[in-house]
């Protein structure tokens, strides 16, 4: 018994010991090399006037390789891949859709070029297939005679940047379904139309920083179509195509628009309505008089005249300058009994806490002079610090008796 | 091949005197040997099939020197006993193993069909009163009627003076397939004048009470065997026995249909016509078999020899829809799903509007609607146009005879031969026809998937170019249509030595198979290859076994067995496109099978136990599966060639009795079964399309599991007797259930780029494994003997008592594949579920 329960115990052990991950499928290779770049086999077929095309002779046996640069997951690009090497692109037509699961940005893929048609669809060079007495797609249950996917996808072939458009003529022939990127590119139409209108592909045209232009072209099956065009100046990553002599690029999604924005101006951010300024949060301490407004021709502003020798505090309400790029404080100021910069201040804080004596303020230096009497415009640059959603001004006076005329109290800034 | 049949005779021949030494010398155990009980399995009388064990009462517990008596395997084991129906609710194969593998004899003679390798054993459905307690060797063990395979041996016996003189009657009333069944036996026995005869009568039908929508079943069954004992020593018997039978079919479904409908026995074959459930799967078979036996056995009692001359024929039909540039009538076809009208996540008013079809039970919608398919017949009939619906026969003719020779010779005291010769051929013609043109005025015989693919050659869609363009109406032969013709010869030959602690054999078999098509229609894509005789192809057939039982003691054995043997490829798998061409699968080749098993059986008066270690593997397995490509827009065929399987584990069964009416019984087996290497696949289009010569595919399934039955299956159960009545209460567990593999989903082409991690190549690749079940089933009978002249029995059953109805008994992916979206779902996986609870009664008499 004993032996047997040795005996089963090997056996059980020999059984569960076995190797049984499940086998895994390799990605598709393909067992041959190419011959022909991209570029010779273009060399093939001259552009012709219109829709000409050149038989690859059976036998003659062209094999190409590139890597996928398009992708209809978005539905712009609609039963057609694009392949490039480092000499050039080709489209390849064929009769399926979803291609995107098989032929995956990045992805390498041989074609066997023999039995195939090279021409040109407006003189957008393509490869497909003769049937019918024209260019056809190839078949979806034909393309495993032609395509072969290869390996694992790497990355979408490196654009090449263009910074001016040439004429449809001017670019070769090899650079068409190349991956290209338009470096500073602006939409005419940016902010206002969509990608494509309902019912129809559309263009919109694109300027370059150099007055050249360009058109982008997008389906209306597209799934960002009726997104608004950008605004403003970025990049854009596509397909150089042509349709005759209009040079076009077509995008696989709104990803390959890339940092997009708007110049920044200088703007007024915030200004000061004297006539009711204590009614919108401006707040002021100090016995007596403390700050008043005036609004008549001759002046507009805050004055104070103090009684007495104490702190005479003016409080802005919060300002947000969160979005404010390079924030500018600019004000006119007076004082008849001449400037004391001693005890005539602005500050500025972030974070107020509701009591001046417990904020952080930090001064800003002001360009008048001690004794001056004339107006002085200041014009100071608030820090990078000054960016804050709760910024407040403070202009704090303590001698009596003098006077403080504060007008155009103005904060800009850049803005998009 | 007659010289090596020859050699082989010779070589099992005088296996015996290379052993003739020994055997002499050992005479002293002949007194023990000889007190071998060796039963009749096939008696009717013998109702108790415990397993048996020679003079079990006077075994020697001792051991030591003393003669131990052998095991007899040709009694119901223990396993086999508990298991044979605890786990039939599950489909249940035991050690994972293809139909194929199991071997069934009547009177000794191979009973499975030369084209499938199965027994066909609806060929005497009904007739149970004459089929019953058949000789079951279970697993490995040596067969003494044949060389025997890996997954068993089941013989029959229908020799008429097998049938003692009585007169049987039983009716029964169930709720699956069919409602009633009646069966009525007489037989003779043997008289003075030496004749016996046996005639039974079966009949099975009514679907009143039927489990599933839309299924019905009829049969008739018949039986009549004579036997004449023309002297002492020869015995003749004639035996004949057919079941017509008639069947409307359940369909699997997707899963999706059977939540929307809750209802697992969801069945998409059927429809209301003129007030009726119609099924559209109807089948029909007729298959008699007429036996000739002659039995030889001399006066000195060592030999027996059993020869046979049989035939079968008859027909095997199965109607189906068929549609021409039409919408499929299929209702559970995956675009009229509600899942097929949500479009990237977003649900259309379609969608609902679908949904709102199938959660309502609309059945013009989710049933077959055979009005629309009249009215669209009827409309095109009225036009002047070809039908576009119709209802098909896929028939199947077969004429099959054969002859074999059995030899039993106990050579001494300790030694034995077994061998024989079979010699069988077929010949199935393989057709279709119109069954019923549905309202529609004709019908052209051409293949939708290559119809305008090839303008160019307008002849590649005739199916038939001898017919083209012949206007067909209902009977005429479309399609395809062609012949297999299998013709098989084996000898074998099996040693026995039974000695003191050891008993052990061995065997061989020789043998071959030829193989050929004959096509009967010239195909269009393929006309030089589709008409007329292929070539021949002759595959051989050999094997060798053997198996030592250590013999402890007369309680306790080992028992080890093993078997290697090749087998020639089916050829259902032989062939590329055997609808339209004569072309062989590319590198076809044998089956091997290695199979070794190592039980050790515990046989106590009040306890009897067999627990089993079992490893097999098979390698160059071929299989051919035809399916719509989506890729190829056409049906392909996919030879699948180098499948290579093993199945290991464990098995065991245990009847413990205690006390007087109560017995425990426990059974049960761990089983891995996987495929343990990639597979080579070649794939042909039916439409014609040119692969530039054969499109070529690696199948990656590497340790993905054989599917087919549950790897885990355990039972106990306690079990009653007092007073003639029987109580037998049984839990069961399934588990390890594995969906079977649609193996295009494992290639590089199905894979593509996708990232081994990524959520998708999983959802493609992953094996689906369903959920493990529970159930129950409950069983009494009781049985009144009347004026010790009559019985009366009754016995009644209810199975899955506990109405579990998640029991998945059949799960595939489906072999289209979506190659656009690669969705997994939009083809989904089909199943079929166990029955939940039924019930099964019956009254018995006999006289």
């Amino acid at each position: 018994m004993k032996r047997i329960t040795i005996l089963l115990t090997l056996i059980a052990a020999i059984l569960t010991g076995c190797d049984t991950e499940p086998d895994v499928a390799p990605m598709p290779t393909f067992l041959g090399y190419a011959n022909t770049t991209i570029a010779e086999l273009l060399a093939m077929h001259e552009i012709g006037s219109e829709d000409s095309y050149d038989s690859i002779p059976m036998g003659s046996n062209i094999v190409i390789c590139g890597y996928v640069s398009t992708s209809d997951e978005w539905g712009n690009n609609y039963k057609y891949i694009n392949i490039e090497d480092e000499t050039g692109g080709i489209q390849i037509k064929i009769d399926n859709k979803a291609l995107f699961h098989k032929y995956s940005v990045g992805q390498r893929v041989y074609v066997k070029c023999d039995g195939l048609v090279l021409g040109d669809y407006r003189k957008l060079p393509q490869l497909g297939l003769w049937a019918n007495d024209q260019m056809q797609p190839i078949p979806n249950f034909k393309t495993y005679l032609y395509l072969f996917p290869d390996g694992s996808p790497m990355g979408a072939p490196t654009p090449i940047d263009m910074t001016t458009i040439p004429s449809a003529n001017e670019i070769p022939s090899t650079m068409y379904n190349c991956r290209v990127r338009l470096i500073d590119a602006t939409f005419v139409e940016g902010g206002i139309a969509s990608f494509s209108e309902a019912g129809a592909a559309t263009s919109h045209e694109i300027k370059m920083a150099d007055g050249t232009s360009i058109v982008l072209r997008t389906s209306n099956y597209a799934k960002f179509a009726r997104e608004t065009l950008p605004t403003g100046t970025g990049n854009i990553t596509g397909i150089l195509t042509r349709y005759n002599n209009t040079v076009q690029i077509v995008i696989n999604n709104p990803d390959d628009l890339e940092n997009f924005t708007v110049p920044e101006t200088r703007q007024t951010v915030f200004s000061v309505n004297y006539a009711n300024a204590f009614n919108e949060g401006w707040i002021k301490t100090g016995t007596g008089n403390p700050w008043q407004t005036m609004v008549n021709t001759n002046f507009s502003g805050f004055y104070v005249s103090p009684s007495a020798d104490e702190d005479y505090f003016l409080i802005s309400p919060s300002i947000n300058l969160g979005s404010v790029n390079s924030p500018e404080l600019s004000f006119t100021h007076r004082s008849p009994q001449g400037f004391d910069a001693t005890t005539m201040m602005c500050f500025y804080t972030t974070d107020y806490t509701g009591d001046v004596s417990t904020t952080q303020w930090t001064p800003l230096p002001l360009s008048a002079g001690n004794g001056t009497t004339i107006s002085v415009n200041e014009l100071i640059a608030l820090s990078q610090g000054a960016q804050s959603s709760n910024f407040r001004l403070m202009y704090h006076i303590t001698n009596a008796p003098s006077s403080w005329y504060l007008s155009d109290i103005k904060i800009t800034g850049l803005v998009q | 091949m007659r010289k090596l049949v020859l050699l082989t005779v010779l070589v099992i021949f005088s296996s015996h005197s290379i052993f003739a030494q020994d055997v002499k010398t050992d005479k002293k155990n002949k007194k023990k040997q000889q007190q071998e009980k060796v039963t009749s399995p096939s008696n009717d009388e013998n109702e108790d099939y415990t397993p048996v064990m020679e003079d079990s009462e006077e075994a020697d517990d001792s051991g030591g020197s003393q003669y131990v008596p052998s095991l007899l395997h040709s009694s119901r084991d223990v396993y086999t006993n508990i298991t044979s129906y605890a786990f039939s609710i599950a489909y249940f194969k035991p050690r994972g193993y293809d139909p194929r593998y199991q071997d069934v004899f009547i009177n000794g003679y191979d009973m499975s069909s030369l084209i499938t390798g199965r027994a066909t054993y609806s060929q005497w459905g009904g007739l149970n009163h004459v089929f019953r307690y058949p000789e079951i060797i279970a697993g490995l063990n040596e067969v003494p009627f044949d060389f025997g395979d890996i997954g068993g041996a089941t013989n029959y016996n229908l020799r008429a003076s097998n049938f003692r003189k009585q007169l049987r009657a039983t009716y029964s009333l169930a709720d699956r397939t069919y409602t009633n069944r009646m069966m009525l036996t007489y037989s003779t026995g043997l008289n003075n004048k030496g004749w016996a005869f046996t005639a039974s009568l079966s009949s099975r039908f009514g679907n009143s009470l039927a489990y599933v929508d839309g299924t019905s079943y009829t049969s008739f069954s018949g039986f009549l065997a004579v036997e004449k004992k023309l002297n002492s020593e020869h015995w003749l018997n004639l035996a004949a026995f057919n079941n017509y039978q008639q069947r409307g079919m359940q369909s699997s479904s997707v899963q999706e249909a059977y939540d929307l409908l809750d209802n697992h026995y969801y069945n998409a074959n059927w429809g209301w016509y003129q007030g009726k459930q119609r099924n559209a799967r109807i089948r029909t078979v007729c298959e008699p078999v007429i036996m000739l036996t002659h039995n030889f056995t001399p006066a000195n009692n060592k030999v027996i020899v059993q020869t046979n001359l049989s035939t079968s024929f008859g027909f095997n039909n199965a109607t189906s829809l068929n549609w021409y540039d039409a919408q499929d009538p299929r209702p559970d076809y995956y675009r009229y799903l509600p899942s097929y009208q949500i479009d990237n996540g977003d649900t259309s008013q379609a969608y609902y509007d679908v949904l709102a079809l199938w959660q309502n039970n609309v059945q013009s919608y989710t049933q077959v609607n055979w009005d629309n398919l009249y009215e669209v017949n009827q409309l095109a009939a009225m036009q002047g146009k070809r039908a576009q619906y119709m209802l098909e026969n896929r028939r199947m003719d077969h004429f099959q005879i054969g002859a074999n020779t059995t030899l039993n010779w106990s050579i001494d005291d300790h030694w034995k031969l077994y061998a024989g010769v079979s010699l069988r051929g077929i010949n199935q013609r393989n057709y279709k026809t119109i069954a019923d043109l549905l309202g529609g005025s004709f019908w052209l015989d051409v293949d939708k998937f290559s119809e305008g693919d090839f303008p160019e050659d307008q002849n590649v869609q005739y199916n038939d170019l001898q017919h083209k363009g012949d206007s067909l109406r209902e009977g005429d032969v479309f399609g395809y249509d062609y012949d297999y013709q299998v013709f098989e010869m084996k000898t074998w030959g099996l040693v026995k030595a039974n000695y003191n602690h050891w008993d052990f054999y061995f065997g061989l078999q020789v043998g071959a198979t030829q193989l050929c098509r004959v096509g009967h229609m010239q195909n269009g894509r393929y006309p030089d290859e589709s008409l007329g005789k292929s070539d021949v192809r002759t595959y051989m057939d050999n094997g060798a076994r053997a198996g030592v039982t250590y013999k402890i003691n007369g309680r306790n054995y080992i028992v080890l067995n093993a078997l290697g043997e090749t087998k020639s490829p089916n050829i259902l798998n032989s062939f590329l496109s055997p609808r339209i061409n004569n072309r062989y699968v590319e590198g076809l080749t044998n089956e091997k099978v290695f199979s070794g098993d190592l039980s050790y059986v515990l046989n106590y008066p009040g306890i009897k136990m067999r627990i089993t270690a079992f490893a097999t593997k098979v390698n160059d397995a071929s299989r051919l599966i035809s399916f719509y490509h989506d890729d190829f827009s056409s049906m392909v065929n996919y030879a699948i060639s180098g499948i290579d399987q093993r199945f290991i584990g464990i098995e065991g069964g245990a009847d413990i009795k205690l006390g007087s009416m109560f017995s425990l019984v426990l059974a049960g087996t761990w089983g891995d079964y996987r495929y343990t290497d990639r597979a080579h696949v070649t794939m042909n289009a039916d439409n014609g399309t040119d692969f530039d010569g054969q499109m070529e595919r690696t199948v990656y399934w590497k340790n993905y599991h054989v599917a087919g039955s549950p790897q885990v299956a355990a039972t106990a159960g306690l079990k009653f007797n007092y007073n003639y009545w029987w109580v037998n209460l049984n839990c069961n567990w399934f588990d390890k259930i594995y969906c079977d593999l649609n193996p295009e989903r494992r290639t590089s082409t199905a894979r593509g780029s996708l990232d081994e991690n990524s959520e998708l190549y999983h959802q493609i690749a992953d094996q689906t494994r369903l959920p493990g079940q529970f159930t129950m089933d409950i069983s009494v009978s009781k049985s009144w003997r009347i004026q010790h002249k009559y019985n009366i029995g009754f016995n009644a059953s209810i199975t899955n008592l506990l109405n579990n109805k998640n029991l998945v008994t059949t799960a595939w992916e489906q072999y289209r594949f979506d190659y656009t979206n690669f969705d997994v779902n939009k083809y989904a996986n089909k199943y079929y579920y166990a029955f939940g609870t039924t019930f099964y009664v019956g009254i018995n008499f006999q006289m």
